[in-house]
């Protein structure tokens, strides 16, 4: 019953907030609703793809780029179930527009994270057998092999772009996806599993001589990682009215893969932070649009020189402010430098 | 007394150069029993075979009849066998408590599903899992240092974080790969009483092998002599140390 | 049969540009275990170096030699521009993060990456530029099979620059010290091989075979783009896996190859999945045979 409080207050903060929402009009069903509205979404949606990305690549220490690929079967399958399986669900429930609008929410949701995590196994499988390097180019050629199937099915549109997504996910959902992410992310590491994955990033050799199956937990926290990424993109799609399989170029990979760099790799907190401030400040200074990727290669490969926790990771400067309460998985400088030479032997 | 661990005519090859060959031994469940060898001898190797990090070539392994070699690591620690390494490899940035119990993963750990909605079962299973892990430290005298991380312990505490680790995982055959490397002669008597302590403590069989003499003869009931990766010889300390060739072996090596 | 051997032809051509790019990867993942994600836009920017050399030259030089006087001239200045560029990014971004751990230096490679590709966007344009036909086509036919007189140069370069980088690898004393370093970098430092200088002249080599490449492919396929480098790269790091990494026979091999496979696909199946072939290769690699396939299986050190 103690685990229910929560998770009843959540959905009833969340409730509250969509009420105060819809009653200052910034919400409707056929409509956007105001700019900084739209941003708070997309905020959250991008703390979803952000939070779970950091579950492979920061926790597990897996590096994989083609976390778009997975964006993208949510997104698609998602809205396919809600545009030609919408009537037929709407069918079995009651006339009730909240009911009927959530129901296929819910099982378009659920469907394009089953097709994301499917993908996510099928990736994963061959590629996590081997090393780091492989892994990254292997999901970049995935992420981009999507994108041309894609382009290739007449069904959701082509290259012309998906159109007709009824407009299902606001500010409730949203809330709802990240927290369920963050939850879920979160419990994962505070476990005895994400205690393993940390183990396989640091030395996988000793990972295995203790017993850890490193392929099957490497897999798992892939396919989860996967799974949420296709719930945003349920939302995304459901949200956008609209998809375009230039939205799902590596290039959003990529961001994904900065959001989590800039918040530090392995720190939930960071995760959060770097998707918010990615999200937000392209805003702020739309005038230098055209700079945008300029700026974050820079801001990427400064990090990565200068400060490799990120912002919120271990000795970071606001990871001293803000006290986290779980274990910080970043490494020690020296320590992450000695694991490294072990794992950078070349491997059978 | 029955056999627990069985090496039949195992040989490894890496190119050109046999670093295991023909080697045969059966340990006794209970043993203590030493392997030694001088430098490139092959010890490390035969560990490696052993824990699965390797598959051998030709030959098998096999723990009280159950066929361990061509398993993946992780399986051959299922089967019962854990192991120290030569250069520690503990996860220096986690804790010292973290270190061990992420070796309870294996025996301990409670479904994927119900740790992400925190069942009591999880709670449960985290709660025994640290009890035990501090049970373990307590009994390698590491209990006060097990918020430390584990890369600033001194050398001889990581090394016994490394037999604690490898303890966690509740095998049957404890591999000890050079445990008294780097410590003075005190240091090394006293984690020889240790480990004989651990092994009646814990019903363990244990396999350790060693490039010095003296700690092998003082700790170990049954030692086997590795040169260029070919037994030698096998015998008590006594049979060892009046052995012709072995001395040759440690004398020709300089 | 014809058509067999013009998908032959036409592979082999394609491959010895993914050829060239390999060599790269697989030279600089010999001495720093990295994955130069940047190496692909270093094939753009040569193609763009060319480009912009050609219009200085265009004119000045008239048709002297067929136009193989200017391609030549093309040719150099780019090698020579890029080299530079290799150095710079190793010693700017590279270099610094040497000793970290493999994530930061795989996502510093993604980073420059991301930055010469959009730097490029904002300097030449995001639409394709023509590349000047430099030398006039002239086609060939023999037997029903046709080739132009450009795939010729194409092959004959890359087999002249391989050839080239063999000798230089096998023979010279510099060649030596890059082997060593590639075996083991520390042991190299021991026995007197400046290590740096080595890196830096591996990326130097390996950037300026990725402008020949850029320059070459410029001839047959005139359209340039700043990202044109993103997937003949990846196909590249493909190739030189497939070869096995690390390996220079290898990375020719797995060009050649992969080229190879592609017009195949092209031209017996469909072209829509072309580019689905190279990753489609590179995982039933990676299962079947991750040393590739001149690699030597390297057991890690426990």
């Amino acid at each position: 019953m103690k685990r229910l409080v929560p998770i009843l207050a959540t959905l009833a903060g969340l409730a509250l907030l969509q009420w105060a929402a819809t009653a200052l009009l910034l919400d409707g069903p056929i409509r956007q609703g105001p700019y900084y509205y739209q941003i708070l979404l997309l905020a959250g949606i991008n703390v979803i793809l952000a939070v779970s990305l950091n579950l492979t690549n920061g926790v597990a220490g897996q590096f994989s780029i083609g976390h778009a690929g997975f964006f993208a079967v949510g997104a698609y399958v998602a809205a396919s179930v809600s545009v030609y399986g919408g009537p037929a669900i709407a069918g079995i429930l009651p006339n009730i527009p909240l009911v009927r609008d959530s129901g296929i929410l819910i099982a378009a949701t659920s469907a394009g994270a089953l097709a994301a995590a499917i993908a996510g196994w099928l990736v994963g499988m061959p590629s996590l057998r081997l090393r780091g390097d492989y892994l990254a180019i292997v999901t970049l050629g995935f992420g981009e092999i999507i994108r041309v199937l894609i382009l290739n099915i007449d069904a959701v549109g082509g290259a012309r772009g998906f159109t007709g997504i009824p407009r299902l996910a606001n500010l409730f959902w949203v809330g709802l996806g990240v927290a369920a992410s963050l939850a879920v992310v979160r419990n994962i590491t505070r476990s005895s599993h994400g205690r393993a994955l940390l183990a396989i990033r640091s030395d996988e050799i000793a990972a295995q001589a203790m017993g850890i199956n490193v392929t099957r937990l490497k897999v798992t926290a892939f396919v989860v990682s996967a799974a949420f990424a296709g719930v945003a993109g349920s939302l995304f799609a459901h949200f956008a009215m609209f998809l375009h399989p230039n939205t799902f170029t590596f290039v959003k990979s990529f961001e994904i893969v900065i959001m989590i760099a800039l918040g530090g790799l392995g720190s939930l907190a960071g995760a959060v932070l770097g998707a918010v401030t990615l999200t937000v400040l392209p805003e702020l200074f739309r005038g230098f649009a055209d700079y945008r990727m300029v700026i974050y290669a820079l801001a990427l490969i400064l990090i990565m020189i200068y400060r490799p926790q990120g912002m919120l990771g271990a000795g970071g400067f606001l990871g001293r402010i803000v006290r986290m309460r779980w274990k910080k998985p970043v490494a020690k400088k020296g320590a992450e430098t000695k694991s490294a030479d072990n794992i950078g032997g070349p491997s059978a | 007394m029955t056999a627990l661990l069985e090496l039949k005519d195992v040989t490894r090859r890496f190119g050109g150069l046999t670093a295991v060959k023909d080697v045969s031994f059966t340990v006794e469940e209970g043993a203590l029993f030493g392997v030694i060898g001088p430098n490139g001898a092959g010890k490390t190797t035969l560990f490696n075979l052993i824990s699965g990090l390797y598959v051998p070539d030709t030959g098998s392994i096999a723990l009280a009849g159950t066929r361990v070699s061509g398993l993946a690591p992780h399986c051959v620690a299922a089967q019962g066998i854990a192991r120290t390494f030569q250069n520690i490899r503990l996860i220096g940035s986690l804790s010292v408590l973290d270190n061990i119990k992420i070796a309870c993963h294996m025996r301990r750990a409670p479904t994927l599903g119900s740790a992400v909605i925190r069942s009591a079962a999880f709670e449960r299973s985290e709660a025994d899992v640290h009890v035990f892990a501090l049970q373990l430290l307590d009994l390698l005298q590491l209990g006060t240092l097990a918020h430390e991380a584990a890369g600033n312990l001194p050398y001889g505490s990581q090394r016994r974080l490394e037999i604690a680790r490898a303890l966690a995982t509740e095998p049957r055959l404890l591999l000890l790969d050079e445990p008294a490397a780097g410590m003075n002669p005190q240091e090394s008597l006293e984690l020889m009483a240790l480990i004989r302590r651990l092994r009646d403590t814990f019903r363990l069989t244990i396999l350790l092998v060693e490039h010095n003499m003296k700690v092998v003869m003082g700790a170990c009931e049954r030692i086997h002599v590795l040169d260029h990766g070919e037994s030698i010889a096998e015998g008590t300390p006594e049979e060892i140390r009046g052995n012709a060739t072995v001395i040759e072996a440690y004398l020709g090596a300089g | 049969m014809t058509v067999f051997l013009q998908q032959l032809l036409n592979g082999l051509s394609l491959g010895s540009i993914y050829a060239l790019v390999a060599l790269g990867y697989t030279m600089v993942y010999g001495v720093l275990r990295l994955i130069n994600f940047a190496h692909g836009d270093v094939y753009m920017l040569g193609a763009f170096a060319g480009y912009y050399t050609s219009r200085l030259l265009h004119g000045h030089l008239g048709a002297a030699g067929g136009g193989l006087v200017e391609a030549g001239i093309i040719l150099m200045v780019s090698m020579v521009a890029c080299a530079g560029v290799g150095m710079l990014i190793e010693r700017l971004a590279y270099r610094p993060v040497r000793r970290a751990s493999r994530l930061t230096i795989l996502i510093v490679a993604i980073g420059v990456s991301l930055l010469i590709e959009n730097v490029a966007q904002m300097v030449f344009g995001a639409e394709p530029k023509f590349f000047p036909q430099i030398i006039p086509e002239k086609r060939f036919d023999w037997a029903g099979v046709v080739f132009t007189n450009q795939q010729i140069l194409v092959l004959a370069t890359a087999v002249v620059l391989m050839i080239g980088l063999t000798l230089f690898i096998r023979r010279t004393r510099t060649g030596k010290a890059m082997r060593a370093v590639a075996h083991n970098p520390d042991a190299a430092r021991l026995m007197g091989v400046n290590v740096n200088f080595i890196i830096s002249l591996t990326f130097a080599i390996g950037s300026a075979l990725a402008a020949a490449g850029g320059i070459l492919v410029s001839l047959n396929q005139p359209g340039i783009d700043p990202l044109m480098g993103l997937m003949t790269g990846i196909k590249a790091f493909v190739a030189a896996v497939l070869g096995g990494i690390g390996s220079i026979p290898g990375a020719v091999l797995g060009g050649l190859l992969l080229g190879m496979a592609e017009t195949f696909v092209a031209g017996y199946g469909s072209s829509t999945y072309r580019d689905a072939i190279a990753f489609l290769i590179l995982i039933v690699i990676l299962l079947l045979k991750p040393a590739g396939l001149l690699g030597k299986g390297q057991v890690e050190k426990v």
